[in-house]
């Protein structure tokens, strides 16, 4: 991609920091470098990820059964609402693009860092007081929330536990959102290395791009949200609650009107990266590169016009209901765009199995069965019926964890080597892709059928002819955390003694492919030039690294 | 601050108990105004000017009005909502007898258009403003006519004794005849009031500034006045913040950044 890009510097930047005086975990802590940041907020998300994880396997434990097996209704009330909470709005809406947008969008730019590291280094600070005061929601008088992470009116004026920190901690988190996107599109538009023209750019930065865009238009109606809801309970102002003149309906609205574009702020970036993935382990130049760039800001845009599909069965008029309807109908337009495309990708490909391209086949299967049924749901007939009941959730943990989530893996299966200078055991990587697999449809596929025959979503209890599918659904949940136990192990053990990565082990032509592993502090000693489009293989040969068992001549 | 909040909280109970009752009666309505927005007053209708002329209702409604229900030897409330009307008119800011005009009805069968005449001297000689001969007409008309039309515009009233019992309050009427506010009290908010007339005359062109206006403000038909929009204003503030930003990004060449 690039020509004369030979960077030599003997220190990574796990040696070399931005701070001259900070030693130790200040010299991480106050640091602006791009990287440090993203691997910090990789080992806060992973952290909340996991807690998710035993959250969720919690209450597929209460659901073994019918009636009560190990907590009382109450406390399953506040593990499920914690659990989505947890798992939305610190793991899945920060997660790609804020460890691997903040890693990996300097280096595929050809650029020293963000347009604002300090700004970044202020993000990541509100993300993690966003975290203290969740966590600080936990323990104080009135116990923690119970709402669902939705929120719901009136319900959640009236609630005693602690709604108001709970949701000023959302509050906050939006904020590091936002500067996030902020210093995303300024980097966009000002470091791009010379020759890297817009159509130049990798569709991992298209993806990034149109995702922070989204989070700067989109979050700042949630923060006005959240404001009017402690406002009500703070000094009893009607404005949602129907006792003190307010309109729920108005809330309903004013929470998707965000909390949707949200959906594609987390999946947004995720198909950037399948997009990277798989002209790496296909070897072949992505197909429809416009039109899978053009398809992220359609999805960005769309995304905006479709939130009221949350909310068929809430009272709108008939007409706003086909509306809406219709416009979801067409957000499938772009998505199947992508996916049509990734697979003309890969034909006549010479594809090579690695890890990362399992988990990428992983997703198309799993987010086409999520994206499939979501046209169920968009549909007014049929949402009518599976209206919350566990039809909605397996649809969104296919959307979301089998699509964003499966990527998270995949990018970091991908990238890790880039990230660490260390690599992990592949075979083991292999045989977690297919547990995942496993794992994930005797989960959730269960929770498809459970809906269909009626089961509503959100219930402590359930009536006997259930029993035998969430028995099912719960055995899976086991297999799920064993994956991700497995998971875990072996990026925590590659990292503590894992042989030496190659500089590029996948044979990738991105930028970030043409510096060391890891890479040095200001990645680049000169900015490269841009020359080749983004997945022109056919600089492999002149690259400085290349995969072993190919050959430089 | 308990206290003050357990306080206000009785305050809005009793409120809330006392409109109640305002609500019940309104089922079976003898006095007062039943809101009849969008309702068209008969234009064949037939009044009495305060020159004697007979004159049609739809000869007279030929702009924006600003429409009340009175009558001209009135001892109780009238005298100072015309007193009101005519303080608003006179800052309200619109050209009288262009943008807007002002029309009174008496509700009294039996009051002449003498009496009509004098009214109108007392009232339009009050007006600091220069303000046109035309743009304020005061009506009689038989009790037959009048029933009919107060009862178009929802304005029900009883005679007791020899008073009449009714209710206060403005009607804002397009110039097609058609009802499209009421503005309550007795006193009136000269805002108010120019919002009403922008609302009738709504469908032909209004100034720019006029459009900002009811773009910001929008009529809240439960508590009957106009609010400021506040979703609308964030959000076209904060497109253009974005629109500011990315325009920035676009238009203004990049610095080349230069490296050490």
């Amino acid at each position: 991609m690039a020509n004369g890009t030979i960077a030599i510097s003997e220190k990574s930047f796990f040696e070399e920091g931005t701070t001259k005086k900070a030693k130790g975990i200040l010299s991480w802590l106050l640091s602006t470098d791009h990287k440090r940041i993203g691997i910090m907020y990789l080992f806060s998300i992973s952290i909340f990820f996991f807690t998710g994880v035993i959250l969720g396997v919690l209450m597929r434990l209460e659901l073994i059964a019918p009636g009560r097996t190990i907590m009382d209704a109450q406390t399953y009330n506040t593990i499920f609402t914690l659990h989505g909470v947890i798992m939305i709005f610190l793991f899945i809406i920060p997660g790609i693009p804020a460890v691997f947008g903040n890693f990996f969008l300097p280096l595929q730019l050809g650029a020293k860092d963000v347009a604002f590291p300090r700004l970044n280094l202020l993000s990541f600070w509100i993300y993690l007081i966003g975290v203290i005061l969740v966590l600080i929601s936990l323990f104080v008088k009135g116990g923690p929330i119970d709402t669902g992470w939705t929120f719901y009116m009136p319900y959640s004026v009236r609630t005693t536990t602690n709604v108001s920190l709970a949701i000023f901690a959302a509050f906050v988190l939006g904020f590091s959102s936002i500067l996030t996107g902020l210093n995303f599109v300024t980097t966009v538009h000002r470091l791009r290395a010379p020759g890297m023209s817009f159509f130049k750019m990798p569709l991992f930065v298209w993806a990034t791009y149109a995702t922070a865009w989204i989070q700067i238009i989109a979050t700042p109606v949630i923060g006005i949200t959240i404001l009017l809801v402690m406002l009500e309970r703070y000094f009893g102002v009607g404005i949602f609650d129907p006792a003190l003149g307010g309109d729920p309906i108005l809330f309903q609205h004013m929470f998707w009107i965000y909390s949707h574009p949200a959906v594609y702020i987390m999946i947004l970036p995720a198909m950037g990266v399948v997009s990277e993935i798989i002209p790496t382990f296909a070897r072949r130049t992505i197909f429809g590169y416009r039109a899978i760039a053009m398809s992220s800001l359609a999805i960005a845009f769309i995304g905006y016009l479709v939130w009221a599909h949350h909310m068929f069965t809430s009272g709108m008029s008939d007409t706003a209901a086909i509306v809406f309807s219709f416009l979801t109908f067409l957000v499938a337009l772009p998505s199947a765009i992508k996916v049509f495309n990734w697979v003309g990708t890969l034909y006549k490909g010479s594809i090579d199995p690695q890890p990362p391209f399992l988990w990428v086949m992983n997703f198309i299967f799993l987010f086409t069965i999520g994206g499939l049924t979501g046209l169920v749901l968009g549909t007014l007939v049929t949402d009518i019926h599976v209206h919350d009941t566990y039809f909605v959730v397996a649809h969104f943990h296919y959307v979301m964890f089998g699509g964003t989530g499966t990527i998270f893996f995949a990018a970091l299966y991908y990238w890790f080597p880039k990230m660490s200078g260390k690599m992990y055991n592949v075979k083991l990587a292999k045989i977690n892709a297919g547990l995942f697999f496993i794992a994930f449809n005797t989960l959730y596929f269960p929770k498809f059928i459970l809906g269909y025959m009626g089961m509503p979503r959100r219930y402590y209890d359930y009536l006997p002819e259930f029993a035998d599918l969430q028995l099912v659904s719960t055995i899976g949940s086991w297999l799920m955390l064993l994956t991700v136990i497995l998971i875990i192990y072996n990026f925590v053990s590659a990292m503590l003694n894992g042989p030496k990565a190659e500089a590029n082990p996948w044979g990738g032509v991105t930028l970030e492919w043409h510096i060391p592993s890891p890479p040095p502090l200001e990645n680049f000693d000169e900015i490269p030039t841009v020359t080749h489009e983004p997945y022109d293989f056919s600089q492999l040969k002149t690259m400085k690294y290349i995969p072993k068992g190919e050959s430089n001549d | 601050m308990q206290n003050k909040i357990r306080q206000l909280l009785y305050i809005n109970i009793f409120i809330m108990i006392f409109s109640f009752q305002i609500n019940a009666e309104e089922n079976h309505i003898e006095i007062g105004i039943d809101e009849k927005l969008g309702a068209v007053l008969n234009g064949n209708l037939i009044f009495t000017n305060s020159d004697g002329e007979k004159v049609k209702l739809s000869d007279v409604i030929t702009k924006p009005t600003l429409l009340a229900f009175v009558y001209y030897e009135c001892p109780g409330i009238c005298n100072s909502t015309l007193t009101e009307l005519a303080w608003v008119v006179d800052r309200v800011d619109l050209v009288p007898g262009k943008d807007f005009q002002v029309l009174t009805i008496s509700i009294d069968h039996t009051e002449t258009s003498t009496i009509a005449s004098q009214s109108k001297i007392d009232f339009v000689s009050s007006l600091k403003r220069k303000f046109p001969n035309t743009a304020w007409t005061f009506l009689t008309s038989d009790s037959l006519t009048i029933s009919k039309v107060t009862s178009q515009a929802g304005f029900y009233f009883q005679k007791v004794g020899d008073e009449y019992k009714h209710s206060g309050g403005l009607i804002a009427v397009s110039p097609e005849r058609k009802i499209s506010r009421y503005i309550f009290g007795s006193q009136f908010n000269q805002f108010d009031v120019k919002m009403a007339m922008l609302d009738a005359k709504a469908g032909k062109t209004n100034p720019t500034v006029a459009k900002l206006l009811q773009f910001c403000f929008s009529y809240d038909p439960e508590a009957r006045n106009y609010t400021l929009n506040i979703t609308r204003i964030v959000g076209v503030i904060m497109l253009l913040g974005v629109g500011i930003f990315f325009a920035y990004l676009t238009i203004l060449k990049r610095k080349r950044i230069i490296h050490k």
